[in-house]
């Protein structure tokens, strides 16, 4: 059995805001072993970049807040305890992150050279002479050609797969224990996103990191992902191992999900009607009473609106927050 | 064919770079080099590519919206390459154009009845009464309700916005319609509910579509026919189905390849996975040779120095076009 490297627990991150306190990330548990590769999926508003951004403690306060219930362990220890300081030695060295745009994350007025040197002689204590040749060994870890002249580029001298594994590069290079990568392929070309998944799934292995990927694409998670969990309006609604997730989805959300995507490895599932959830995600300023999900859901009933469900665990490991839980002929259990 | 809707001859779109002091031209995008192909009606032509190769190009200029640097084009058997001014007034009448964002391509001030009586307005067609009335039932078709047509843009979700988009583009009956990565805004969830939708209105109106978008998968789902673009090339071009089943060109092969798949039990180990190297070149300067040749795993010497045909190599009376020296008609070992 793997040790576990992060332990999350009731996790609630609000907003602030004219219209009144958005709570974005909704009691949230969930652990990650060492590693092991954890899908965090949803659709825009689920609160998986959120969550992300409260794992890095980078939720901006105010107007964001993380309640004091709220437990994020890393081996142990809760780094929502630590100070801002020792914060900063935590990010980089036991956790790092890669971002969806790494046009934006990257600072466009120096280049990768410094920008790796910069995470190297401030966690590593390195010289910048050591520093510069670490940071090229790292270009060419991430299979960027050339790596000694293009350490000297700016960042929009580099193609965005390039740049986007100059980031990975980047967050690697104080070999983190925990990788949170959010949405990183979603900016790119299919034939670039199939080279970083590639990338991030070799690292992983040779590194023996955990690593949370962020996304809205269950095709990607079906992929590379170990373990999935899926969030609706700000809370897991369910998780699973991924081959039992595809197999028998238990949250009629869920399975929504996996039947809307157009396949083109599946023939005999013809050109019809594309499965829809009907209706939109709500308004997160005014959340319905109840499982959130209700009054998109298929099979939803009077109870559904009025009580809340949690999430529990069921079978094998696997837990569903959902009163009706689909059984795996997809009917009512 | 005298019966086909479109007919597009080595059509080109170059955008000159501007430099220097005097804004002179010291280069060129070449965009759209030289695609031809014939859009039948009731076709959905779907027309697929990574960023950059020039499939929004196309759809832009087929409408008109950019004037052609060279080549032909005929819709509905008109010539309409460079129709100018009036001219221009039928291309745009019959053709709709449904856009990507649906935060950009709504004005924030225009009312949604506004929005999508403006090119009834343009072309003055209807009374306003008439007006009225069509854009009411037009609303519901799209799945909005009718008394939404006094709100404003903002007041929607990106999925009904799409639908107000689509409203927009159906109002004046086009012929074509040409949706330029309708769907990649909107989530997963949103997304389904517009194509089957995109698909139902295509039956109602007996549409004819160009749908571009970068997602295979997508367009595999949506289209009867298939062409695939890369570097304002179309490198293959057969039906959806063929196309999927039994790609010729190492170019789609490599993107097919990279799809991911929504099923953990189809993965394929990391060794058996055959990803493109590198990067997509710069279309303001592209190679020589075959435009693919830079990436291509089975390229030859001549595949760098000479373009290649784009050739007819289908079997049994369907076509299968390709952009490739390498690629073989059925029958042949490959």
């Amino acid at each position: 059995m793997s040790k576990t490297v992060l332990e999350v627990e009731n996790l609630t991150t609000e907003f602030h805001v004219e219209a009144g306190v958005a709570r974005a990330v909704d009691g949230v548990s969930f652990h990650l072993k060492e590693g092991e590769t954890l899908g965090l999926v949803g659709e825009s508003g689920s609160g998986k970049s959120v969550t992300s951004l409260s794992l890095m403690r980078l939720v901006p306060e105010p107007p964001g807040r993380i309640l004091p219930s709220s437990k994020i362990r890393i081996n142990g220890r809760d780094i929502l305890k630590v100070s801002d300081r020792e914060m900063q030695k935590i990010r980089g060295d036991e956790i790092a992150m890669i971002f969806q745009d790494p046009m934006t994350a990257l600072n466009p007025v120096f280049t990768i050279g410094n920008q790796l040197s910069e995470v190297l002689r401030r966690h590593q204590g390195l010289n910048a002479q050591s520093a510069r040749k670490r940071g090229v060994e790292l270009l060419e870890t991430v299979g960027i050609p050339a790596p000694k002249k293009r350490i000297d580029n700016y960042p929009h001298q580099l193609s965005g797969g390039m740049r986007q594994r100059a980031m990975i590069a980047m967050a690697l290079s104080c070999n983190p224990k925990i990788l949170i990568a959010d949405e990183p392929t979603t900016a790119l070309d299919v034939t670039i996103q199939a080279q970083i998944l590639e990338l991030i799934n070799k690292l992983q292995k040779e590194i023996g990191m955990a690593t949370i990927l962020i996304t809205h694409d269950l095709a990607v998670v079906a992929e590379v992902c170990d373990r999935v969990a899926v969030m609706y309006c700000g809370r897991i609604v369910e998780e699973s191992d991924i081959f039992d997730l595809f197999e028998h989805p238990q949250h009629p959300y869920t399975r929504g999900l996996i039947s809307s995507i157009p396949r083109i490895d599946d023939a005999e599932k013809g050109r019809g009607e594309l499965y829809a959830i009907p209706g939109m995600v709500p308004d997160i300023h005014s959340l319905p009473d109840g499982c959130r999900f209700a009054e998109r859901c298929f099979q939803a009933e009077a109870r559904c609106r009025s009580e809340n469900p949690v999430l529990r665990e069921t079978a094998d490991g696997r837990s569903v927050s959902c009163l009706f839980p689909l059984s795996k002929d997809g009917t009512l259990r | 064919m005298s019966d086909a809707l479109l007919e597009v001859k080595d059509l080109k779109k170059h955008f000159p770079i501007k430099g220097g002091v005097l804004r002179k031209t010291v280069g060129q995008v070449y965009a759209v080099d030289g695609v031809s192909f014939t859009l039948m009606p009731g076709e959905t032509l779907g027309l697929v590519g990574e960023s950059g190769c020039g499939k929004s190009t196309l759809g832009r200029t087929i409408i008109r919206l950019y004037d052609v640097t060279a080549g032909e084009m005929k819709f509905q058997g008109k010539d309409i390459a460079y129709a100018t001014g009036k001219g221009l007034l039928p291309v745009r009448r019959d053709m709709g154009m449904i856009f990507q964002d649906p935060y950009a391509s709504l004005n924030p001030r225009m009312t949604v009845a506004q929005i999508i009586e403006a090119p009834m307005e343009v072309h003055k067609k209807g009374a306003p009464a008439e007006r009225k009335d069509l854009i009411a039932e037009l609303l519901e078709v799209v799945g909005l309700r009718a008394k939404m047509a006094n709100r404003y843009p903002h007041e929607f979700s990106g999925g009904q916005r799409q639908r107000i988009g689509i409203a927009r583009a159906l109002i004046l009956q086009p012929k074509l319609v040409i949706a330029d990565e309708p769907v990649s805004a909107l989530d997963v969830s949103i997304q389904a509910q517009v194509i089957n939708l995109m698909m139902r209105l295509k039956d109602q109106f007996k549409l004819t579509y160009i749908f571009i978008a970068h997602d295979l998968a997508v367009v595999e789902h949506i289209s009867t026919t298939v062409a695939v673009m890369y570097l304002g090339h179309i490198m293959e071009k057969a039906s959806s189905k063929t196309l999927y089943a039994n790609p010729k060109h190492p170019y789609t092969r490599a993107l097919i390849e990279s799809i991911p798949i929504a099923d953990p039990r189809k993965r394929k180990p990391p060794e058996e996975k055959k990803t493109l190297r590198g990067d997509i070149p710069s279309p303001i300067t592209p190679p020589s040779g075959c435009v693919f040749h830079t990436r291509c795993p089975i390229a030859e010497e001549r595949c760098r120095v000479e373009v290649p045909a784009l050739r007819d190599l289908g079997a049994g009376g369907e076509e299968h076009w390709v952009k490739c020296h390498l690629a073989e008609p059925p029958g042949e070992t490959s």
